[in-house]
């Protein structure tokens, strides 16, 4: 089989994939094939899809991104207490700014002194996580408002709850970012080769510190939305969101170490994990069972694309 | 248009460079040369902006300039093909070509996709370049990838062209298009800076020379008032013996036989003997097959059909590790890929392969891999601080010695070298032969591939010509010429053709 057929297959094989365990849910449990369940699940994803595709960016680069799931939780926490304390519309860019001063801390870390990625986001998880307990004290915060709720989560437009149309802008706005301009062709290019693309002239120091800050800021609209659905804040709201982001990315076929992935592929990958966990719950599956079949999937993924890839090929 | 003076840059533990100096006319081909580690490519990083010097000033049109980052040096016209290939291969020929420079709309907020192609393809048209924008450059060749890199810096029109090694990979055809554009940047007053080992290349394009030696200026001169001996003495320090070698002993005793090895369209029923204690050239023009070739033998890749046997046994290795096994090891031609380990120290290079049999029980005793490192190190003459460095920071050539170095040091059985002299310098070129010859003297058969004829012809027992995948001939070297090479290269093109 040609090398360009075999990469077309593994795209097909997650489609199929997809219509195949949406197929046999359908078929076995009518719960899952209610239409408003089936509606349900673009809500549902909303969190993971935006996590995963600001992943893509990070992963596709050479880098990875521990911090998200405490940050989004940090910037939850924050701005449910903006909301409590009567702060009104300036919840959300307080939001989006403890979001991205994160961010900034992972870049600056990475970018100006040198850490690896790996060890400076696990250093603001542990920040984020403090922040976080540190003003909750442990307790849950409560808050009422709900044209807050409504914007980012319980609204309807179109049919559709407003997550899901937060959901929608993030993969379109970051597919065109990465498809389509030239911001996208140089982190598609550092994550190829860090050192040929400073070679080459491109600012890599610049565009790491704008993906990781991008990150953090998409983690304050994760927030948000986290705490519009419920309509209350904990300091672990979204701990284990990493794991889920980068499972999601990787399900659509982005190469850990850099330099492959696409935001679609990404959305293919939420979707796949968003039915599963959906199919799953609504199946009473437990939770364990559960986890290891979404790590099985994984697995299984990359087993393909490295076959799609053939063996022994020019990394 | 372009001078440098009193240039110093001290990295931790060595001096490259030593208040060296430098200067570039309009339309000029200025050829630096020097041996490996002198000073050559630092010197160049230094002009494209990838570091500052630690002291000394940088002149373009007379003025003063620093250039903090390599954009700096391309936004004034100073475009570089550096030693290490900046090709990326996880983009495709296009968008290498037009790295940085995509054509977009609304200041790079909507790429014209294109655009992008109509573009690359125009430039590889223009180049004379056969390749598909739209390949995947990690599914190329080095020499393929080197076009690529030469053609990005050629098509943003430089005022100053820096080539470092340009020719280091490329085969016969893709070295004409390159000195034919050359000649035509020259004539329209681009002024190019050409590093080379290559001597003939050197007399061929250079109108001036300028020497680096340990960092220091030793000459420049035009090239029409120096020659070769002169040359190689400015570079070295003394006289290099450039003899054929004399041919040893006929050997009967087979090594390594080949028998109708084929895969896809690049191997396609190649035939081979190599005995034992012989040195065996493999010719052929680029994509000739010999990498391909090579690759099969060296269990990389698996073949599609044809058989092998070593010492008289079937042999089929799954992988590297079950041809080392087998007694074979394999110097590859992309020492960046597959030949060395960039981050890891010298010393831990050289005694990687050699494990097995330095901890035979799982320890390992630095003491006695720095001693046996040590000793490679100096058999092969590679320059570096300390065994400890990392290979990362050594220069290129010397990089190439380590990766020698680590095979050499496994004491195989049968070696196949993939262009083992790739940017060596001539006097270390001349050691690795000698080293080469020993290793042949004490009953190793060795498989040389090279692109340089000379090469091959100092160097082996044998010539064997390969062309379009298959062997077109064997001869032995002290009847083979250059003319008697290259026809049985054309070979088969011929006959395809006809
Ligand atoms: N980043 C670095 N860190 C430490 N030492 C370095 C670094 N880059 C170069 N050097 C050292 O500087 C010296 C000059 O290296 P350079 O690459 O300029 O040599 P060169 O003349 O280009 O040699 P070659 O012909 O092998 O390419 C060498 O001794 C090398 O080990
Ligand atoms: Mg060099």
């Amino acid at each position: 089989m040609s090398a360009a057929l075999r990469a077309r297959t593994a795209d097909l094989g997650l489609a199929i994939a997809l219509i195949g365990l949406v197929t046999a849910l359908m078929v076995l449990s009518p719960a899952f094939r209610d239409p408003s369940n089936l509606l349900g699940i673009g809500r549902q994803v909303a969190i993971l899809g935006i996590a995963a595709a600001a992943m893509t960016f990070v992963i596709l680069m050479g880098e990875i991104d521990l911090s998200v799931g405490a940050v989004a939780s940090a910037a939850a926490v924050v701005t449910a207490l903006a909301l409590a304390q009567g702060y009104g519309v300036w919840a959300i860019p307080i939001a989006v700014a403890v979001g991205a001063a994160f961010g900034l801390l992972n870049g600056a870390l990475v970018v100006g002194l040198g850490v690896p990625a790996f060890i400076a986001t696990l250093v603001s998880f542990f920040i984020a996580q403090g922040v976080a307990l540190t003003l909750t004290g442990g307790q849950t915060i409560l808050f009422a408002a709900a044209w807050f709720r409504d914007l980012f989560a319980t609204g309807v437009v179109l049919g559709q709850r407003t997550a899901f149309w937060w959901l929608l802008a993030v993969f379109v706005a970051l597919g065109w970012l990465l498809a389509r301009t030239r911001f996208g062709a140089q982190v598609r290019a550092i994550g190829g080769d860090a050192q040929s693309a400073a070679m080459l002239g491109l600012p890599v120091g610049r565009v790491r510190l704008i993906v990781f800050t991008m990150t953090g800021a998409l983690m304050g609209l994760v927030g948000m939305i986290l705490i519009a659905r419920i309509g209350n804040a904990r300091a672990d709201g979204a701990i284990g969101l990493e794991f889920d982001a980068i499972a999601a990315a990787v399900i659509g076929g982005t190469r850990l170490g850099g330099g492959y992935g696409s935001i679609p592929r990404t959305a293919l990958g939420v979707v796949l994990i968003g039915v599963l966990n959906n199919g799953l719950a609504i199946m009473n599956v437990d939770f364990n069972t559960q986890q290891v079949i979404k790590g099985a999937l994984v697995v299984g993924v990359v087993l393909i694309d490295r076959w799609a890839r053939g063996k022994g090929g020019p990394a | 248009m372009l001078e440098l003076s009193e240039i110093t840059k001290t990295f931790p533990g060595v001096r490259a460079l030593d208040a060296a100096r430098f200067d570039l006319l309009p339309g000029e081909v200025h050829a630096l040369m020097g041996e490996n580690g002198a000073g050559k490519s630092t010197l160049m990083k230094i002009i494209a902006g990838l570091f500052p010097p630690d002291a000394g000033t940088i002149r373009l049109d007379g003025a003063a300039v620093a250039f903090a980052r390599p954009a700096d040096a391309t936004a004034a016209g100073i475009h570089t093909v550096f030693q290490e290939l900046t090709v990326l291969g996880n983009l495709d020929v296009a968008q290498n070509l037009l790295i940085g420079r995509e054509p977009a709309r609304l200041g790079g907020a909507w790429l014209d996709r294109r655009a992008l192609y109509a573009q690359a393809r125009a430039i590889l048209d223009d180049l004379g370049i056969a390749l598909r924008p739209d390949a995947r450059a990690g599914a190329l060749s080095t020499g393929q990838r080197q076009i690529v890199e030469i053609a990005r810096a050629v098509a943003q029109k430089p005022r100053v062209l820096i080539l470092d090694e340009p020719t280091s990979s490329l085969g016969r055809n893709e070295e004409e298009i390159l000195f034919a554009l050359i000649a035509r940047l020259r004539a329209a007053g681009t002024g190019i800076v050409y590093i080379t080992h290559r001597m003939s290349e050197v007399f061929a394009l250079a109108d001036r020379i300028t020497v680096l030696r340990d960092g220091r200026h030793i000459l420049t001169d035009r090239a029409d008032r120096l020659d070769r001996a002169a040359l190689i003495r400015a570079m070295v320090g003394r006289d290099v013996s450039e003899a054929r070698h004399a041919g040893a002993d006929a050997h009967d005793d087979v090594a390594l036989q080949v028998a109708g090895l084929r895969r896809g369209a690049d191997v396609r029923g190649a035939d081979l003997t190599l005995h034992r204690g012989e040195v065996l050239g493999l010719a052929g023009l680029m994509g000739a097959g010999r990498t391909e070739l090579a690759r099969l033998i060296a269990g990389i890749d698996a073949p599609d059909g044809g058989q092998m046997r070593l010492f008289g046994q079937p042999y089929a290795p799954r992988d590297v590790r079950a041809a080392m096994r087998a007694g074979l090891a394999y110097v590859s031609e992309d020492r960046k890929g597959l030949g060395v380990v960039l981050p890891l120290s010298v010393a831990e290079n050289i005694a990687l392969p050699s494990l097995r049999r330095l901890a035979p029980r799982g320890w390992v005793a630095p003491a006695r891999v720095r001693a046996f490192a040590a000793d490679w190190m100096a058999r092969l003459g590679v320059r570096a601080a300390a065994p400890g460095v990392a290979v990362e920071t050594l220069s290129g050539g010397n990089q190439q010695k380590v990766a020698l170095a680590k095979w050499l040091a496994t004491d195989p059985q049968v070696i196949v070298l993939d262009e083992p002299t790739r940017g060596v310098d001539v006097g270390a070129k001349a050691e690795i032969y000698a080293l080469i010859r020993d290793l042949a003297a004490r009953g190793c058969a060795v498989l040389v591939i090279s692109s340089e004829l000379p090469e091959l012809l100092q160097l082996c027992d044998r010539i064997a010509v390969m062309a379009r995948g298959r062997i077109s001939g064997v001869v032995p070297a002290a009847q083979a010429s250059e003319e008697r090479v290259l026809t049985l290269a054309f070979a088969e093109d011929d006959e395809a053709a006809a």
